[in-house]
């Protein structure tokens, strides 16, 4: 029995060390060695600025070469890739063969760490302290780093899972990699379009809504600049605006973002503030962790406690009638002179 | 006798009295000690500079020694004999030779008399390529000199005179190569920059003086603060730079992080750049208020801190301008030690640090936590900030649907963002201008110089690298370009360019600038002839030294009186340095400071004839932004009188002109609109010569055809503007199909008037063809005055009018079309809509009410955005029967 236990214990323990050696980052001298030797794990790019930004070279050693990152990134191929400012220097030349085939980082800034997976498709982007911090260690990047490794697996553990089911099953798994803190596949929708093809579960739907659009249809503008006689249907908007809010399906970031509008159009049309303090609740009590939520406060001082003169009815009966005489008089003119504008 | 005696007295008292004091004057005194002393030879160098002392009258701590200041010297020690007896006498050089040109009251002689041509001393394309540096040398002007101020200021110029053996290229030349005389011209410039009163204050103070005094007597950091740039309230920049010394004791040692090639006193460098800029500007920051810790740092340095003008009257406390200072100056501080800026900003010359650290100190994006971040994230090499404003997301209004230009666009999310503008606009959003902030303080919180710049509605950026200012976030040409601040106060693109020009040859332009100072000391010292031949000496060597021309003519007016042939020399000098490349800057010039001397000296037309054809002759390229080249002209032409024989000549030598440079022809308006004012053989007589010139030059028809129909619909000739037009008419536009309105057209053949002119006055040629079917352009100027007349061949019934867009009729407004018969009163024909206005065109059909009118009028009302007529055509027809 003991000797079955301690056999037992044995296989565990080699299996868990042959995991931690298994998993002990590789270093690559170039992305298209790292892709070549990327496992599950995939590559990840650190891009840095040997002629222009003396932080990120400094980072090489103290960040980028440290033990912690090597453990942080899993099995990932790790690759440091110069970007020159001088193109033509020579040792931009020498380097040249580091970064060929690496897609150009969402923007030139440095320090830059960009995740691929191992068919080389983009799945993360770390630029600048905000996400790496300011030590010289990068403790905030090297948590990142590895939460963002763990995100792949998760993903790809999804994605194989999701391709042995079918129907809503499917299209639930796949909506849960969409989820992740990570870029989803390009095709995704596709896919949970096709396990769902009806959407029943509103998982296109959260995926494809665009709360920005949702406002400027609202607002009727296309470019986001608002004409100045431009009259909401309050009473539409606000209906919309509550049926997007109570849309489970959708993610709550957007249901709030939805709802904003109509905070801000309740503002707009004198709504009182009590009323408005409700809203702003609302959103809070949906989810107070992003960062509309965390704005319920600041809104409650700035808009919860404003009076209005008139109601916002009586506000916008004055506005329609004033819009209506204009629109009349310059009807009854052109009736006058039997001008016709075409 | 017993009433006279008192009044002796008196009157001994006084003289006695008046004698006594104006030799105890500091002056006189000094004049008398330097007398005295014993002489020692300088031979130059470092180890043998003078050394200027002055007792120590510190207001805190009079006749009392400051532990840790040197002891008051009671003489001081004096330089090469004689040398200051010399300086002091008004004599010391002849005056310019008095063989001046015999007056000659016929004003026939017409030759001017040429200014002494400068050789250059450097070759300008070799110059080019090696960036300036100053030499490096550390004076000996003792600390406590500064607390005199003016004694310092009057005694500097002497001895910098004494030193001065002519006033020919060479000796200039040669007492520019020593480079103690190089820190005194220094030294001297910036006591001219100041405010001595309030100088005299700041340095009272031990302390602060000992902060500055190194910084001082230090030639390179000293001409670079002086010269790279404007510097105007001078004694605020000191008091700004005592303190960043008081909080960055290690400004001084400023070793570089590996690997970056050593830039000495860069901290010095940014400490100066930052308080030049800080104190010209009286920039506000919106850093966060001192701390009670901070407010005793302050309080322990105990220096006077001068306030900026008109500050007192607007109730702000100074402390504000001298934090937001400090704060920019320890972000720059921590970020040099730290090695955390472009690898380039080690290299940067004095001039593009003031736009680096000198930027917008009044701006949200300009405060330390902003740029701490912008720099932490934002960090890109240099040409790459063209393109970082787009990390702002464009969005007019935010996620509550307050538009951009509310107050509530930004304030709900203030305090997810606390001090950090930046990071706030990224997430939030912003239009043109906050993405051009964005992009420009992104590059300027890490190193790299760039601006803001306004273009009609719009806000874009420029960033410099490699060796030019480049464009970002821009939609307009660069005639509409207007930088939002600049190191020389000037804020066009074409002078932004200019000062890229200058200093791309540093060395000569430190000389030039050094050349100026000298010719300053001589102004001062009543020897205006004197300087003014340095000054002539200094704009040779960079005529792109814009302030030295003011003052060159202020001398010029001085000391040149009624002299005809040398003001003709003078006006011939300005115009063949200025007028080819910049012939508006020229043209200020001649207005505001040449011709009120040069007309008054010159005694015939003839003579001013050859003034201004100086102008004309060496005008080659046609600046890119509007101005009002009119008043110009208008000068001359009304300053030779009544003779029309010479105003015949003069139009004649401008129609020439024009013909020769094509690029002036818009200049053409304002021939036809003065001739139109004299008697109609003179008017026809300059057409004539106008159809002369593009005979003759024929490549020049374009440009003179605009002129005059410009000129044509300005005095409402329409014969004029038609026969102009006539090879204009098929501009080549696609035209939309339409049917007809009423019955037959009547607008072609009639005047396009519009309210104001674009730009691009390459349209004015097809005005004609807009009132026909085939379509032409009429556009006028945003935002000013955007409407157009239309003036019919005759009055006549309207039966319709169509009006065709380019693209749309109106951007963003609605438009109204209204009818007058007498051009005067206007009755409102229609208003269209902005939906309507929104389309390529409209037809309106006057069924039965079909108003008489001579004049149709359209003008377009801006909602949000531009208000600018850009239409394709304007087509009326009247209610007959179609021909």
């Amino acid at each position: 029995m003991i000797i079955e236990k301690l056999s037992k214990f044995i296989i565990l323990a080699s299996m868990v060390i042959a995991s931690t050696i298994c998993e002990a980052a590789q270093r690559a001298e170039s992305y298209k060695e790292a892709l070549d030797k990327a496992g599950s794990d995939g590559v990840i790019v650190y891009c840095y600025g040997p002629d222009w930004n003396r932080r990120s070279v400094m980072l090489l050693n103290s960040f980028w070469k440290s033990a912690q990152t090597e453990e942080a990134a899993g099995d990932a191929v790790l690759v440091a890739v110069p970007f020159y400012e001088d193109k033509h220097s020579a040792e931009a030349e020498k380097d040249s063969h580091k970064g060929q085939g690496l897609p150009h980082p969402p923007f030139s800034v440095c320090p830059t760490v960009m995740f691929f997976d191992k068919n080389g498709r983009l799945y993360a982007t770390m630029q600048g302290s905000d996400y790496l911090g300011n030590d010289p260690a990068c403790t905030e990047g090297v948590k990142n780093i590895q939460k963002n490794v763990q995100a792949l697996r998760t993903q790809q553990e999804l994605l194989a899972k999701a391709q042995n089911v079918q129907g809503e099953e499917r299209a639930k798994l796949l909506a849960q990699v969409a989820d992740l803190p990570i870029n989803a596949p390009d095709n995704l929708v596709d896919m949970i379009r096709e396990a769902d093809p009806k959407d029943k579960l509103g998982y296109v739907r959260r995926l494809t809504f665009n709360a920005r659009d949702f406002m400027y249809a609202q607002l009727d503008t296309k470019d986001g600049f608002l004409h100045p006689d431009f009259e909401p249907d309050f009473t539409k908007m606000a209906k919309d605006c509550e049926a997007v809010f109570r849309d489970e399906a959708l993610r709550p970031r957007d249901r709030q973002a939805a709802y904003n509008l109509y905070i801000g159009q309740s503002r707009r049309e004198h709504v009182q503030g009590n009323k408005i303090k409700g809203l702003i609740r609302k959103v809070n009590k949906l989810d107070p962790n992003t960062d509309y939520g965390k704005l319920s406060p600041t809104l409650m001082n700035l808009w919860g406690n404003l009076k209005h003169r008139t109601t916002p009815e009586e506000r916008r009966a004055e506005r329609a009638k004033k819009k209506a005489k204009d629109r009349e008089k310059r009807d009854k003119k052109r009736k006058e002179l039997h001008i016709e504008v075409n | 006798m017993k009433r006279i005696k008192p009044i002796y007295t008196l009157t001994l008292t006084a003289i006695v009295g008046i004698t006594a004091g104006y030799l105890c004057a500091p002056g006189i005194l000094d004049f008398l000690k330097q007398g005295l002393d014993t002489p020692q030879k300088t031979t130059g160098g470092p180890a043998e500079v003078v050394e200027l002392t002055q007792p120590d009258n510190t207001a805190d701590s009079p006749g009392q020694i400051i532990p840790g200041e040197k002891k008051p010297e009671v003489t001081d020690t004096p330089i090469d004999t004689g040398e200051e007896e010399l300086a002091d006498t008004e004599e010391y050089y002849p005056d310019i030779e008095e063989e001046e040109e015999a007056e000659d009251p016929s004003g026939e002689n017409t030759t001017p008399r040429r200014i002494t041509s400068y050789r250059p001393r450097f070759n300008p394309e070799e110059e080019a390529d090696k960036p300036f540096r100053e030499q490096t040398f550390t004076g000996k002007t003792a600390t406590s000199a500064w607390n005199s101020p003016k004694t310092l200021k009057r005694r500097l110029g002497s001895k910098i005179r004494s030193r001065l053996k002519g006033t020919d290229q060479k000796s200039v030349e040669a007492l520019l190569t020593d480079p103690e005389t190089r820190l005194m011209l220094a030294q001297w410039e910036l006591l001219n920059r100041c405010n001595l009163d309030n100088l005299a204050k700041l340095m009272r103070h031990a302390p602060t003086r000992e902060l500055l005094a190194p910084l001082l007597n230090d030639l390179e950091w000293l001409s670079g603060f002086v010269y790279d740039g404007e510097l105007t309230n001078a004694e605020v920049a000191l008091g700004m730079i005592a303190h960043f010394r008081q909080v960055d004791p290690h400004m001084d040692k400023d070793t570089p992080p590996d690997g970056l090639a050593a830039s000495p006193w860069l901290k010095r460098r940014v400490a100066g750049a930052i308080a030049a800029e800080f104190a010209r500007n009286g920039w506000y920051g919106e850093e966060k208020e001192l701390s009670k810790e901070e407010l005793d740092e302050m309080r322990k340095l105990g220096y006077f801190m001068p306030n900026l003008p008109g500050d007192r009257k607007r109730g702000r406390n100074k402390q504000d301008v001298y934090r937001a200072a400090r704060e920019r100056y320890l972000y720059f501080a921590e970020s040099i030690d730290q090695g955390l800026l472009h690898s380039r900003f080690w290299e940067l010359p004095d001039w593009q640090l003031r736009y680096v650290c000198g930027w917008k100190g009044n701006s949200p994006f300009g405060t330390a936590t902003t740029m701490r971040w912008l720099r932490d994230n934002c960090a890109a090499p240099a040409s790459a900030y063209v393109g970082m404003c787009y990390q702002v997301p464009y969005l007019p209004t935010n996620v509550y649907g307050d538009s951009i230009h509310s107050e509530w666009y930004y304030q709900p999310f203030d305090v997810l963002y606390p001090g950090n503008f930046a990071k706030e606009t990224r997430d939030v959003g912003a239009v043109c201008g906050g993405l051009s902030h964005f992009g420009a303080s992104a590059a300027c919180s890490y190193g790299v110089p760039a601006i803001t710049m306004g273009e009609p509605g719009h806000c874009a950026y420029a960033v410099y690298f490699d060796g030019a200012w480049h464009p970002a976030n821009s939609l307009n040409p660069e005639e509409r370009r207007s930088p939002h601040w600049s190191i020389w106060g000037e804020y066009t693109w074409s002078a932004l360019q200019m000062q890229e020009d200058m200093y791309s040859r540093g060395a000569i332009t430190r000389d030039a600038q050094m050349a100026v100072t000298l010719a300053s000391i001589l102004a001062e010292q009543r020897n205006p002839a004197r300087a003014l031949t340095v000054y002539e000496l200094a704009v040779q060597m960079q005529p792109l030294y814009k302030p030295v021309w003011g003052l060159y003519m202020e001398a010029a007016n001085k000391s040149l009186g009624k002299r005809p042939l040398r003001w003709l020399g003078v006006n011939q000098f300005v115009c063949e340095s200025l007028a080819g490349q910049q012939s508006k800057s020229c043209a200020f010039l001649l207005q505001e400071k040449v011709y009120p001397g040069m007309l008054k000296a010159l005694h015939s037309p003839k003579q001013k004839l050859v003034a201004f054809e100086s102008y004309f002759s060496n005008l080659s390229t046609a600046e890119k932004e509007q101005w009002e080249y009119r008043t110009l002209l208008d000068t001359q032409y009304n300053s030779l009188g009544k003779s029309l024989a010479y105003k015949e000549r003069y139009m004649q030598m401008l129609i020439d002109t024009i013909a020769k440079n094509p690029d002036f022809g818009p200049w053409m308006a304002w021939v036809v609109v003065t001739a139109h004012k004299e008697s109609k053989s003179f008017f026809r007589k300059v057409e004539a010569m106008a159809h002369d010139a593009v005979a003759r030059y024929p490549a020049a028809k374009d440009g003179i055809s605009m002129g005059m129909i410009r000129g044509a619909e300005e005095i409402g000739d329409m014969e004029l503007a038609n026969l102009w037009s006539a090879g204009y008419l098929d501009s080549g536009k696609n035209m939309p199909s339409f049917e007809r309105v009423g019955g037959n057209l009547i607008s072609a053949g009639g005047l396009v008037r519009p309210g104001s002119y674009d730009d691009d006055q390459t349209q004015i040629l097809y005005h004609a063809a807009a009132l026909t079917e085939k379509g032409g352009s009429i556009c006028t100027a945003p935002n000013t005055a955007s409407y157009v007349t239309v003036e019919l061949q005759k009055r006549e019934n309207i039966g319709g009018i169509v009006l065709v867009g380019n693209g749309c009729l109106s951007n963003k407004g609605y438009l109204i079309v209204e009818t007058s018969v007498d051009g005067k009163t206007w009755k409102h024909l229609v208003e269209l809509s902005r939906e309507e206005a929104q389309k390529e065109m409209v037809r309106l059909n006057l069924k039965q009410n079909h108003p008489s009118a001579k004049y149709i009028r359209i003008t377009d009302h801006a909602i949000s955005g531009e208000a600018q007529i850009n239409l394709k055509a304007i087509l009326v027809y009247d209610n007959r029967k179609v021909k």
